[in-house]
């Protein structure tokens, strides 16, 4: 029976400072097109050639504003773009497997390492499915359990989440978005994954019920061992959640460090920018907000040089030549950004 | 962080448990005029399915009395020359029974045992289909019976017979010494008769089988056809969409009457071919639907978290994608039904359907005007009233299943 040989595969997991997730120069790159035969009129960079990586049980948080790829880079993280709606560049290394250089059969045997939790709790859930049947159905078709078995394995992961009682029959228009997203975790957990993809999980949440949903994705990591790449646009729930945090902007990572170092010292001005807008719960604090000036560039036609410096407040003349390159800032040799002006 | 813990009972989960069907029927039926609809549309095709039942020359059950060469005998005339068709028909009726109990019964169990029951009754209908056609089909000898049971039963030659409630078979002529051709309706004959003296309520009512089963059985090839390359155009796109649709285009190019006629007049009549003409040339709109629904939705996270958990393609398109995109494809389907019936019906009264004697609306229309100089309205009513009344009922009730399934028109009815 093929469920026997899987989770043999979990004893031999790999040491601590192995990496999980490898995520090496990925780009991904629409193409813009019209007219009548539908010809490639331009393209939009969402990702651009950035690089990742998670050890195992760490969380990556991915922060950036609406519309700077995060969501995107997460889909091409889980080979989840249709193929031939973007050009895809780059290597996902999981556990050393390129997942673009997998076959489908293979591809389909990786999937059960990674699962996803969307932002839309009422998207996520196929709306004609049972509850039972859609947290169910993972296990049935990578045959971890037998058919008799699944629902109790079902009500396991339920009550892991934080339901009890019977709701195994029950369609997802009957919960509410706190609730849904529960569902969507048990599902993402349903195949004991060892890396999850949380596209921003709790965004589409009443506050309570975020704390609700990241106290449960917390208990659940220290739990099941897991690692999350946890993407978000707001830096104040990446900051509690993440050990390392990434900043993108326009498709290309800014600044990355542990999630500490980030926050106390941050050394890319649009870091800067985006913790400054981070509401401190202190009483008689000074606040220096540093407000952005203009829009965010549209990707199909971005700024030359760094794509920061039409917004930049410490931008000089070479911003606009010149792309800098990810380089050690401060004394952390694991702090990363891309700027010329700071040190 | 911790104050906030995941009680069970902070979010009550909300009551009434009602699967999308159930609350589309729920929409769809409180209207008396869909109601009707639907109750005339039923009894059509329990019609169509147990006709052979209702409408026909021979007893259900005889008795041949004793005669010096051998003792009395029960004879089943009707059931001894049903056709393999008919009897198929027939286990399909009885499936459907069997389906009502057992979904009724299932109503009042919950949860798992449910499911188990449901499975179960649609294993059992499975196999009885399978086996009983099977059988039919293999043990079957079609006999041409021409004995006249009614006048063996006046003249006592057999007794305690039992006849259908229309004791006529639908080629069943009157003898024509006794002057019964187009007879107006009389207590022999309900309807009257044709110019062939043959009973016109048996003849409607066969007529039902004929249009229900090219509407049926049309739908149900163009519907597989235009799942099968919507679903596929939908979710690939790209070259494969580019290459599927200009044949959808070519195939939207034929006209379906005049193939049928071209067909008819060099392969002659078999009412199995009409049925696949009509079919295959109108799948088009249930693809272009189907496709556009699939362009929609296959961008959805659903079933973006269907495809990373690692499912097969069929079970990502057809257990995820196909349940939330092929309402309208229904709701076209519907109308797709009342086309057909007015094709058959159409070629029919042309004269290029049905193969005589076989009773169709059309025919039957067409030869009460027949010869021109005359027009006899009770031959014509009948089959004018039932053709238009089932092309109504089925538009109506695919109109009022495109509101039903309308979340636009919530609560306004």
């Amino acid at each position: 029976m093929k469920s026997e040989t899987l989770p043999t595969q979990r004893l031999d997991k790999p040491p601590a400072d192995t990496v999980l997730l490898d995520v090496k120069n990925l780009s991904v790159a629409f193409p813009i097109r019209s007219g009548l035969l539908q010809s490639v009129r331009g393209r939009i960079q969402a990702v651009n050639n950035i690089s990742l990586a998670i050890k195992p049980q760490e969380t990556l948080g991915l922060v950036g504003e609406s519309g700077c790829g995060k969501t995107t880079a997460g889909r091409a993280i889980l080979r989840l773009i249709p193929k031939g709606t973007a050009a895809i560049s780059g290597q996902v290394y999981f556990e050393g497997t390129d997942i673009y250089a997998a076959r489908p059969a293979e591809l389909r045997a990786l999937r059960r390492h990674i699962q996803v939790i969307f932002q839309d709790p009422v998207g996520s859930l196929n709306p004609r499915m049972t509850v039972g049947a859609m947290i169910g159905e993972p296990l049935l078709v990578h045959r971890l359990a037998l058919k008799p078995e699944i629902p109790a394995r079902v009500q396991e992961l339920l009550q892991k989440v934080g339901f009890s009682g019977d709701v195994i029959n029950r369609y997802p228009h009957e919960f509410s978005g706190g609730q849904r997203q529960r569902i969507g975790i048990a599902r993402a957990l349903a195949l004991n994954p060892r890396l999850i993809v949380c596209d921003e999980p709790v965004s589409a949440l009443d506050v309570s019920i975020q704390a609700q949903v990241l106290n449960l994705l917390s208990d659940l990591q220290s739990e099941m061992g897991l690692s999350y790449l946890f993407i978000a646009h707001n830096l104040a729930v990446v900051e509690h959640f993440s050990d390392r945090i990434a900043v993108m902007y326009l498709g290309r990572i800014v600044e990355t460090a542990a999630a500490r170092t980030l926050t106390r010292s941050p050394k890319h001005p649009y870091t800067q920018a985006l913790l400054s807008a981070v509401p401190k719960p202190e009483v008689d604090r000074k606040e220096h907000r540093m407000v952005l000036q203009g829009e965010v560039p549209s990707p199909a036609n971005p700024p030359s040089g760094c794509p920061f410096h039409p917004r930049c407040p410490i931008a000089v003349e070479r911003c606009k030549r010149e792309m800098p390159p990810m380089e050690i800032k401060g004394d952390d040799p694991t702090h990363l950004a891309a700027c010329w002006e700071t040190r | 962080m911790t104050d906030l813990t995941l009680s069970p009972m902070n979010q009550p989960v909300l009551p009434a448990p009602r699967p999308y069907w159930g609350w589309v029927a729920a929409r769809l039926f409180r209207p008396l005029l869909v109601r009707l609809c639907a109750a005339y549309l039923a009894v059509l095709v329990l019609i169509a399915l147990l006709v052979p039942l209702m409408a026909n020359g021979q007893p259900y059950t005889c008795i041949v009395p004793a005669t010096a060469s051998h003792a009395a005998m029960r004879d089943y005339p009707l059931f001894r020359d049903l056709s393999s068709v008919d009897w198929i028909l027939l286990v399909v009726a009885g499936a459907l029974a069997v389906q009502v109990v057992v979904m009724s019964m299932s109503r009042r169990l919950a949860g798992p045992q449910r499911m188990m029951r449901r499975r179960i009754g649609a294993v059992v209908i499975t196999g009885i289909i399978i086996i009983a056609g099977s059988l039919i089909a293999a043990l079957h000898h079609n006999r041409l019976d021409a004995v006249n049971y009614r006048s063996l039963a006046r003249h006592g030659l057999i007794t305690h017979a039992v006849f259908p409630p229309v004791p006529w078979g639908y080629a069943e002529m009157e003898p024509l010494s006794k002057g019964l051709i187009n007879q107006f309706p009389s207590r022999r004959h309900w309807l009257g008769t044709d110019g062939d003296g043959r009973d016109e309520l048996s003849r409607l009512l066969w007529g039902a089988r004929i249009a229900m089963g090219v509407g049926f059985v049309s739908q149900i090839i163009a519907l597989a056809l235009g799942i099968v390359v919507g679903a596929l155009t939908g979710y690939f796109g790209g070259i494969f969409d580019i290459i599927l649709m200009r044949l959808v285009e070519m195939v939207e190019s034929i006209p379906t009457f005049f193939l049928i006629l071209t067909f008819v007049a060099v392969y002659g009549r078999h009412i199995l071919d009409i049925m696949v003409i009509i079919g295959v040339t109108g799948w088009t709109g249930y693809a272009r639907l189907l496709r556009a629904e699939f362009f929609r939705i296959r961008n959805l996270d659903y079933v973006l978290a269907a495809q990373g958990t690692g499912m097969p393609l069929w079970r990502v398109l057809f257990k995820h994608m196909l349940p939330n995109g092929v309402t309208p494809v229904l709701v076209s389907a519907g109308f797709g039904l009342a086309g057909a019936v007015t094709i058959e019906a159409s070629l029919s009264y042309l004269g290029v359907g049905v193969q005589p004697p076989t009773a169709s609306w059309g025919s039957m229309l067409n030869s009460a005007g027949n010869p021109a100089t005359v027009f006899r309205w009770w031959q014509a009513l009948g089959p004018g009233m039932l053709i238009f009344i089932t092309v109504l009922a089925f538009n109506l009730f695919a109109e009022s299943l495109r509101d039903a399934i309308d979340p636009t028109t919530m609560g306004r009815r």
